[in-house]
């Protein structure tokens, strides 16, 4: 039922909503490619909030899974001239999933802050095999000229039609992880998270379900990975590396875990100070960046969207 | 048939034996009473019974299936439950969730991720049911953390009787209940089917009096006694060791 109160604590969420669809138009490419960015982001740190948020799992990998799919893009149109994004996407989804079975296998031994090591470690394992095999990947100046994709059939690409690819293909994403998080198996990560005892005695095989939770995350790092090197036409090692994976931890920490939406709120803060910043002092914002950062864990545990989603409940009660 | 057969079960921490060749079996709708001294190994029995530490000798046989290395979740497909001395609950979710993850624990849609669990109306009414017995259904909304120690030593036996087990293990059920609430948690474990086995460590001797058809008695890692209520109660060796001699009961 659609009744007014049910307006009225939605309204935040319909005027995203409608900023989101109607303001890229009238904005100018900057401003719509940070955006696309953003939302970008916002869908890889969806899958560590995922992993992390809902599952429990320290993974320090989302951003090698992410540079699995970049890559295998990339090195299908440069290198083997495959075009068609119906052949380059499936394939690059699927080789995330790949390694996302075999690191999980390997991770999953251990827990924790473990995991968290072990996880780093094979993620590095993505950046030396892009830095290294220079025929393949095109070592450190990694693969360049990378096209809008080919869907077969003639579309006016540009910088707006992209965004909105993109915000599709990310609002498709969402609404899939939240449906997950709301079922059987979303409610089970969760309490696996608060207790994985007492889980195994109540009936549930929790490693199978710790795995296949990480798959699932390495799955939509995978579509992350694809949007982004369309997007930015080009991906290097340093881009799969730590600071991606380092970079969605900053955005679930400050955009609050356990959330979906926190992801999305933290990577457009995390991309609007770095973008601002960096205007003021080019040379100097990672040093305002890691000081807000600082703030954050100390003043605002847990993260901002819980607390702004608690203060417009107050606000919106009738 | 009995529902829990258990030979020759060894396990040691270290030099430490904590269970030196324990066997003993349980009946369909026996109640027993496990108790001993600290440290006589009554967690780890339980601990290794439900498959969470696995023993360095011995079998376990429940209800005719052999489980000795079976994990927790098979165990637990097979009819097993169990209750922790220390609360062991979702502390972050809501009590409806605890209890819904709790009745969902062995059903097949389980794993199901692309309907939503309000859809599994059967899973709520079971839920609903459990919730209602011990009269927390109006609090299902709150999370643990918010509720009081009394209630949510409620909600960790109520966890392990929601996938309606045939043998029910509860490690101290009454474990820093008042009187009052232990009366209540009494009648809670009377009211359970006639058919369920039940097998609960306890220090507390009105529990095991009120509840136990049978007491086995754990000694540093061995049985040294079992019987009636009566028989424990008059078993010289047991009043020396466990109750001391020209205790309470002399």
């Amino acid at each position: 039922m659609l009744t007014k109160e049910r307006l009225f604590r939605f309204a935040p969420y319909i005027v995203i909503a409608l900023f989101l669809v109607l303001w890229p138009p009238f904005a100018g490419s900057a401003l719509v490619g940070l955006l696309t960015k953003i939302i970008i982001f916002g869908l890889l740190a969806m899958t560590l909030d995922f992993v992390n948020g809902f599952c429990g799992l320290w993974s320090f990998c989302q951003g090698a899974l992410f540079g699995v799919a970049a890559y295998t893009t990339g090195i299908l149109i440069n290198k083997f001239d495959v075009s068609s994004f119906w052949i380059t996407a499936p394939t690059a989804v699927l080789m995330s999933v790949l390694v996302a079975c075999l690191f999980g296998f390997v991770a999953l031994r251990v827990s924790a802050l473990y995991f968290l090591v072990i996880t780093f470690a094979l993620g590095q394992l993505v950046y030396s095999t892009a830095l290294k095999w220079t025929p393949i990947t095109g070592g450190s100046n990694g693969l360049g000229g990378i096209p809008y994709p080919d869907f077969g059939f003639p579309i006016s690409w540009s910088y707006i039609s992209y965004y909105y690819l993109v915000l599709v293909i990310c609002v498709i994403c969402f609404l899939l992880l939240y449906r997950i998080i709301k079922s059987p198996f979303g409610l089970s990560i969760q309490g696996i998270r608060e207790n994985e005892i007492r889980m195994r005695l109540l009936g549930y095989n929790t490693w199978m379900l710790k795995y296949i939770s990480f798959i699932i995350g390495g799955l939509f790092a995978g579509v992350a990975g694809i949007l982004y090197i369309h997007y930015n036409a080009a991906i290097a090692p340093t881009q799969v590396g730590v600071a991606t994976s380092g970079l969605v931890w900053f955005i679930i920490i400050i955009g609050g875990a356990g959330t979906l939406w926190g992801a999305l709120l933290g990577s457009a803060i995390v991309a609007l100070l770095q973008y601002y910043i960096s205007i003021f002092t080019p040379e100097r914002w990672p040093i305002v960046f890691g000081a807000c950062f600082v703030l954050a864990v100390m003043f605002l545990r847990g993260g901002i969207f819980p607390r702004l989603r608690n203060l417009w409940a107050k606000v919106s009660q009738p | 048939m009995s529902v829990l057969k258990v030979e020759n079960l060894s396990q040691s921490f270290g030099g430490l034996k904590v269970l030196q060749g324990v066997s003993f079996s349980l009946e369909a709708g026996e109640k027993v009473g496990l108790i001993g001294p600290n440290g006589a190994g009554k967690t780890t029995l339980l601990n290794v019974l439900c498959g969470l530490t696995p023993p360095i000798a011995g079998q376990i046989y429940l209800d005719g299936h052999e489980v000795t290395h079976l994990s927790p979740d098979r165990r637990v497909a097979l009819g097993l439950g169990r209750s922790f001395q220390i609360n062991t609950l979702f502390l972050n979710i809501s009590l409806l969730d605890n209890v819904l993850l709790a009745v969902h624990g062995t059903k097949g849609t389980r794993f199901q991720m692309l309907r939503s669990i309000a859809a599994y109306r059967d899973i709520h009414a079971e839920a609903q049911e459990l919730l209602e017995k011990v009269g927390l259904w109006e609090k299902r909304g709150f999370r643990i953390t918010d509720l009081a120690y009394g209630q949510q030593r409620q909600v960790e036996i109520l966890l392990a009787l929601a996938s309606k087990p045939k043998l029910l293990l509860l490690d101290e059920p009454s474990s820093g209940l008042s009187s009052g609430e232990t009366a209540q948690l009494i009648d809670i474990i009377r009211n359970l089917p006639k058919e369920v086995t039940l097998f609960f460590a306890a220090h507390d001797m009105d529990l095991v009096f009120a509840l136990a058809d049978r007491v086995v008695v754990l000694y540093y890692g061995q049985i040294i006694a079992q019987g009636t209520p009566e028989e424990i109660r008059t078993n010289p060796k047991v009043r020396e060791i466990y109750l001391g001699t020209g205790g309470r009961n002399a």
